[in-house]
């Protein structure tokens, strides 16, 4: 058998961080800390301080003050969480909110208005204020200062194991399409979650990540919770920030939402900034022939808003202690082309329309963000839902503007240093096997060696046609979760048909193939939970099933087969229960 | 399609377009060192790479009429 240097480069490193994100960039300079005689090389996709999500959203952080972490802890629990958040993991990220700041703030971001961040909720004590967005790069000058190693344009595909233990990991350069071998003594999946690539500035998460970890034989939690669906303008594609609280239909009927939902889903549901809800109302409003949907602008609050004026352009400068350079700058250049090429009439009433955007995060770790391989570490949003600290939410914790990054920070910040004194204690790292090498190998390049066959962007189109739907993925209901279970099984048997000609095109197939797998997940998961909970609402199922102790879903891979079983969540060990 | 537009009279080759492109829209030609949007079908229309730009050569154009999934399905 031939020696691992045969199939391509081969790099060492202890600790193999996934993706430079902003998560990925918090466990590289916090393993990094915990134990400095370690070599941490992290990889992406993109170019360091570009990559992921972090810098191209809001910038909104909220945060819980000392002092009202236990009324967070019930609120989330009885609201939002549902009851199937891990309430000692939620309490213990409650009581870290403010120490993941000061840390975070350490690396040289620059946060705005920290000192007079505002109530963000009527309900809930979170506190809100923002950072500027170019924040990625002061936090890869510091992880470079502290020693961390980086590698750009690298696509991650899959693990290399030894037993029940990560070895290792193989990928390929995007420019080159070069085959490259990473030996590593652990492994962060900070990689993202799946996004579909549908909605444009989440088009970086697509999944790999949480397809790696199951191929690899990771448990995945909480899969029927990717359903994180906003508001965007029909006619620009962006998110129409604060539209959900100024929406008209066709016959200039105020929607007061929620008004014709099941009587239980209102108590379901709290008062948190984002509810599933938005969306099937405006679907119910299109389906009776109320539509199309309107945003009355002159009616919508948020641009004035000191979060808000760092956004939308229209009002003007922020306030100095909020004023952002980077953030206006870079909202500003796209809402004025939005405004001029974008906007058809200068009418104040603009259509909108549910915006797909998922949030699937489903791999499963433990209290020290470990899967169930050994060595085999994720950390942000890729397990933002199987960790299962916030219960019944998508991932980022879904309604809470402002929770995705200090949520990815904390992440990272525990994930880490977790790796780094697995590494260290580690006795007998594992071999890479030059079999499974090979297998995992003649696998990732295959669509290269194709002459002919689909593309991924014709097989991603499918996909996305099979998930934005409201009542696919958003207003759930047996009959539809099947028939759309059947359509993407019916594209995972095109996948062998695939074909790329370079790194980029062949990144593109392995892309693909994760958003089927993803998309399975999602309703194999979602047929599995009979009852309304969080996000996950059932039209036939219509209330929360409180007879028997609620239940976690789970997926296996078993044989290549997904398995779905359930968890009882141990309610009776926990603070809050229904009621 | 998104147009990627490059002034040639302007642009000092610096790579920060290929650098600050997070879905891999760009390439460098070997022989020119010259970027330039090899995949635009990709592009997302974030404009990082215009603001990126440290002399104004770069510009997107977005193409308003792309495909966009339908979000009510047809059932
Ligand atoms: C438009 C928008 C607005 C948002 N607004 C806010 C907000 O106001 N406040 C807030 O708190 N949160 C917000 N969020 C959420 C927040 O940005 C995310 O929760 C957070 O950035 C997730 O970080 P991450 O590092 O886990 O993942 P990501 O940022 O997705 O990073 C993952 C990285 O992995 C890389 N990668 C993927 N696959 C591979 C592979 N196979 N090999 C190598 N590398 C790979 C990617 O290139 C990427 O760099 C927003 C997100 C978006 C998109
Ligand atoms: S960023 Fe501007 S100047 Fe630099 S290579 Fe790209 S187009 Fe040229
Ligand atoms: S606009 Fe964004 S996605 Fe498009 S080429 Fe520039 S950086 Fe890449």
């Amino acid at each position: 058998m031939n020696s691992i240097e045969h199939f391509g480069k081969v790099i060492s490193t202890d600790i193999l961080i996934v993706g430079h994100g902003i998560s990925g960039l918090s466990a590289a300079i916090t393993a990094k800390e915990k134990n400095p005689a370690l070599k941490v090389l992290a990889v992406d996709k993109a170019c360091v301080g570009f990559g992921g999500k972090a810098n191209k959203g809001g910038g909104h952080i909220s945060y819980i003050p000392e002092g009202a972490e236990e009324t967070y802890v019930e609120y989330h629990t009885r609201n939002l969480g549902d009851y199937l958040n891990n309430q000692d993991r939620l309490r213990r990220y409650a009581h870290s909110t403010v120490k993941t700041l000061d840390k975070w703030e350490s690396w040289g971001v620059s946060f705005r208005a920290r000192d007079d961040a505002f109530q963000a909720h009527p309900i809930i004590p979170w506190k809100m204020f923002v950072v500027d967005l170019d924040m990625l790069i002061p936090m890869a000058k510091h992880a470079r200062q502290a020693g961390v190693e980086f590698m750009e344009k690298v696509a991650i595909v899959d693990l290399l194991t030894d037993g029940d233990q990560v070895c290792g990991a193989i990928g390929f350069d995007l420019v080159t399409a070069e085959i490259l071998v990473f030996k590593a003594k652990a492994v962060v999946l900070a990689n993202g979650n799946q996004n579909w690539r549908v909605m444009r500035m989440w088009s970086s998460s697509r999944g790999e990540g949480i397809a790696t970890a199951w191929r690899a034989g990771a448990r995945m939690r909480g899969a029927e919770f990717g359903s994180f669906v906003n508001m965007i303008s029909v006619e620009h594609f962006q998110v129409s920030y604060g539209s959900e609280n100024a929406m008209f239909n066709a016959k200039g009927e105020f929607m007061d939402d929620r008004a014709d939902l099941d009587g239980n889903l209102k108590d379901t549901f709290g008062g948190a900034d984002l509810g599933g809800t938005q969306s099937i109302s405006m679907y119910k409003q299109v389906a009776a022939g109320n539509g199309p949907i309107f945003e009355d602008t002159e009616k919508n609050d948020y641009p004035s808003t000191p979060q808000g004026m760092n956004i939308v352009p229209e009002v003007g400068r922020a306030a100095d202690n909020w004023f952002r350079p980077f953030a206006h700058k870079w909202w500003h250049l796209l809402w004025e082309k939005n405004k001029m090429g974008g906007y058809k009439t200068s009418s104040k009433m603009k259509e909108v329309a549910p915006g797909f955007i998922g949030e699937f995060g489903p791999v499963n770790v433990d209290d020290n963000w470990m899967t169930n391989i050994k060595g085999l570490f994720a950390s942000g949003d890729i397990c933002a839902g199987g960790i299962q600290i916030f219960g019944a939410v998508p991932a980022p914790p879904g309604r809470n503007r402002g929770s995705g990054l200090i949520a990815a920070v904390y992440h990272g910040i525990h994930a880490g240093p977790a790796a780094a004194d697995y590494v260290t204690g580690l006795e007998k790292p594992g071999q890479i096997d030059p079999v499974q090498l090979q297998a995992l190998q003649e696998d990732m390049l295959v669509p290269l060696y194709r002459s002919q066959g689909v593309t991924a962007a014709e097989l991603t189109w499918k996909i996305q046609c099979i998930m934005t739907p409201v009542p696919n993925s958003a207003l759930k209901r047996e009959d539809r979760l099947k028939a759309a279970l059947a359509e993407t099984l019916a594209l995972k048997a095109e996948l062998p048909k695939l074909v790329a000609s370079d790194g980029h095109s062949l990144s593109a197939c392995i892309e693909t193939k994760a958003m089927v797998l993803c998309a399975e997940m999602f309703f194999r998961a979602s047929l599995e939970r009979k009852e309304t909970r969080g996000w996950h609402i059932r039209e036939d199922f219509p209330s929360r099933d409180d007879s028997a102790n609620p239940y976690w879903v789970d997926l296996e891979n078993v044989g290549g087969e997904m398995a779905v079983s359930r968890t009882e969540v141990p309610l009776n060990h926990y603070v809050y229960q229904p009621g | 399609m998104n147009l990627i537009k490059i002034d040639s009279t302007l642009c000092t080759k610096c790579g920060m377009c290929f650098k600050s492109c997070w879905n891999d829209v760009f390439r460098v030609d070997k022989a020119t060192r010259q970027p330039y949007a090899a995949y635009p079908e990709d592009c997302v229309e974030c404009n990082y790479c215009e603001v990126s730009c440290p002399v104004g050569a770069l510009t997107v154009i977005i193409d308003y009429a792309k495909p966009m999934a339908s979000c009510y399905g047809n059932k």
